[in-house]
């Protein structure tokens, strides 16, 4: 009686734990290189109380065993890492990746991040930084007098200097790839880490073999679909409800045993 | 005096296997790929190769007045789960409803349903848990290594520009009577060799759902739970009847 409790709340556990998920791809649905997550179950282990197989006394053999299954789990919730739309910004300083690929950004502790979101800006020193002000990996400085900062689509950053008639190239963005993207770290500020599952990076340029070209003035925005996601999140509140219920029946069950004795 | 108690006790203990079972299915109402338990009941009736010593349990009267249910046992349904579009490349749906993938675990080759699966740090495909996909390859079933922009034969055939890389592995079962549940969405075969499927109908970005229907099993549950309540009034009906039995009779007025 006690296992029908314990398997209802398993039940619920898991689909809180789906719409905590939910919650968070909706809550970043307009964050750019945001990429969505989701949680994926599986059953809990069986309780044998006969196996398949198993003589009768007779000297039977059951063809089929007995077995209760104990609830579910969650048992990943992971980064589903499909491109997200493209929005023309016309901001020279937003860059998309058009593919695979992750910038790369130096982070405060000396690691190094990942990231899609390409909304770049440029701090006091001149240097091309995440909005929070991690630099860029490569380090590309734009000089003070420059006009027209431009990114090419193989990651070539070039600008106009004052009197000088070609452009300047200050440097190659380059980008990383991984074999698993699922398996990185998320830190939040929409950087990743990479991870013993996700592989250790490869370095390369845009537009190369696997590598997406770099577009300018466009924005990768988050990959989440709100149809998909309201849509998960009513299955995931009905399946929570309606093992509340069997939680309701196990505990009036119980009652009703204690109700055997008057 | 007794015999109607025990019978109505049998009663309550099959309500209560009833609505753990349900309570499985409802717990796994949104796991890919699993599938419903039924619990199945006979009537259990002792006879004399089971009892030699004990000739009266077979009588005619016995069995009328003390057969006690029992729970026979929990078959699973194989029936096909709702297949819902994800658009995720590393995600399969099977479309016959025998066929099973491969895995590989470290207690022997499993079979699974539920199609949700990842790359792990070697680049082989592998379920969320991390047990590599195999390959049906003849005699040595490896791991799948899957190739750049690859696309996925309704026979499983894994074709990387138009090439055929690998395949996967499925498995096909004449009779699912024999696979046992194991958790983690998985399945062993117990005394049954599975055959290469002809026919799974392997379609990628898609994943089966679960075959639990919700409203099913929440009227089984209410019938169950109802049905429990029923065994209780009938033993407390018993206990009464015993009551009064002790109690009263030949009680002078």
């Amino acid at each position: 009686m006690m296992r029908t409790l314990w398997t209802a709340a398993t039940g619920m556990t898991a689909q809180q734990t789906n719409i905590d998920v939910i919650s968070n791809n909706l809550a970043n649905v307009n964050n750019a290189g945001f990429k969505k997550s989701r949680a994926l179950f599986e059953d809990l282990i069986y309780q044998e109380t006969r196996r398949a197989g198993a003589i009768t006394a007779t000297g039977l053999v059951h063809p089929t065993g007995i077995e209760v299954g104990l609830g579910t789990k969650v048992n990943a919730v992971e980064k589903v890492f499909s491109q997200g739309n493209f929005q023309y910004t016309g901001n020279t300083l937003d860059v998309a990746i058009e593919g695979d690929g992750f910038f790369q950004i130096q982070l405060p502790n000396g690691d190094i991040g990942y990231t899609r979101a390409g909304a770049f800006k440029i701090d006091s020193n001149g240097n091309l930084t995440t909005p929070n002000g991690y630099l860029v990996e490569p380090a590309i400085a734009i000089p003070e007098n420059a006009t027209e900062v431009s990114f090419a689509e193989d990651g070539t950053v070039s600008v106009f200097l004052p009197g000088e008639e070609a452009p300047v190239e200050l440097g190659v963005i380059e980008l990383a790839r991984f074999i698993n993207p699922s398996g990185l770290h998320a830190i939040g500020k929409n950087l990743y880490t990479a991870t013993g599952s996700s592989g250790d990076p490869q370095v390369g340029q845009p537009g190369d073999d696997g590598f997406g070209p770099l577009a300018q003035n466009i924005l990768e925005m988050s990959n989440i679909n709100l149809v998909e996601e309201m849509v998960n999140m009513i299955t995931g509140q009905r399946a929570y409800e309606i093992n509340s219920k069997a939680v309701q029946t196990g505990d009036e069950m119980l009652q009703i045993v204690n109700n055997l004795k008057r | 005096m007794l015999n109607g108690l025990y019978v109505a006790t049998s009663g309550l203990m099959m309500q209560e296997k009833r609505v753990e079972t349900i309570s499985n299915n409802l717990a796994n109402v949104n796991t890919a790929g699993y599938k419903k338990d039924v619990p199945v009941f006979n009537e259990y009736i002792p006879h004399e190769e089971e009892f030699p010593q004990d000739f009266i349990r077979s009588t005619d009267y016995n069995k009328a007045m003390n057969s006690t249910v029992k729970l026979a046992e929990e078959s699973t349904d194989f029936e096909m789960g709702y297949i819902k579009e994800t658009g995720n490349k590393l995600d399969f749906a099977l479309s016959d409803e025998n066929a099973f993938f491969t895995v590989d675990t470290p207690y022997g080759i499993r079979y699974t349903r539920a199609g949700q699966f990842t790359i792990n740090e070697n680049n082989e495909l592998v379920t969320a848990s991390g047990h590599p996909v195999l390959s049906n390859v003849e005699e040595a079933p490896q791991p799948i290594v899957l190739p750049e922009n690859f696309t996925v034969a309704e026979d499983g055939t894994i074709l990387a520009d138009g090439a055929a890389v690998t395949q996967l592995g499925i498995a096909q079962f004449e009779d699912t009577e024999n696979l046992q549940k194991v958790g983690h969405n998985l399945y062993a075969a117990v005394n049954t060799i599975p055959e290469e499927s002809d026919n799974p109908g392997v379609i990628n970005g898609y994943l089966e759902m679960s075959n639990v229907n919700a409203v099913r099993e929440m009227t089984r549950m209410i019938e169950a739970s109802r049905g429990f309540e029923t065994y209780q009034k009938v033993v407390q009906t018993i206990d009464q009847l015993n009551s009064n039995v002790i109690n009263n009779v030949g009680k002078y007025a």
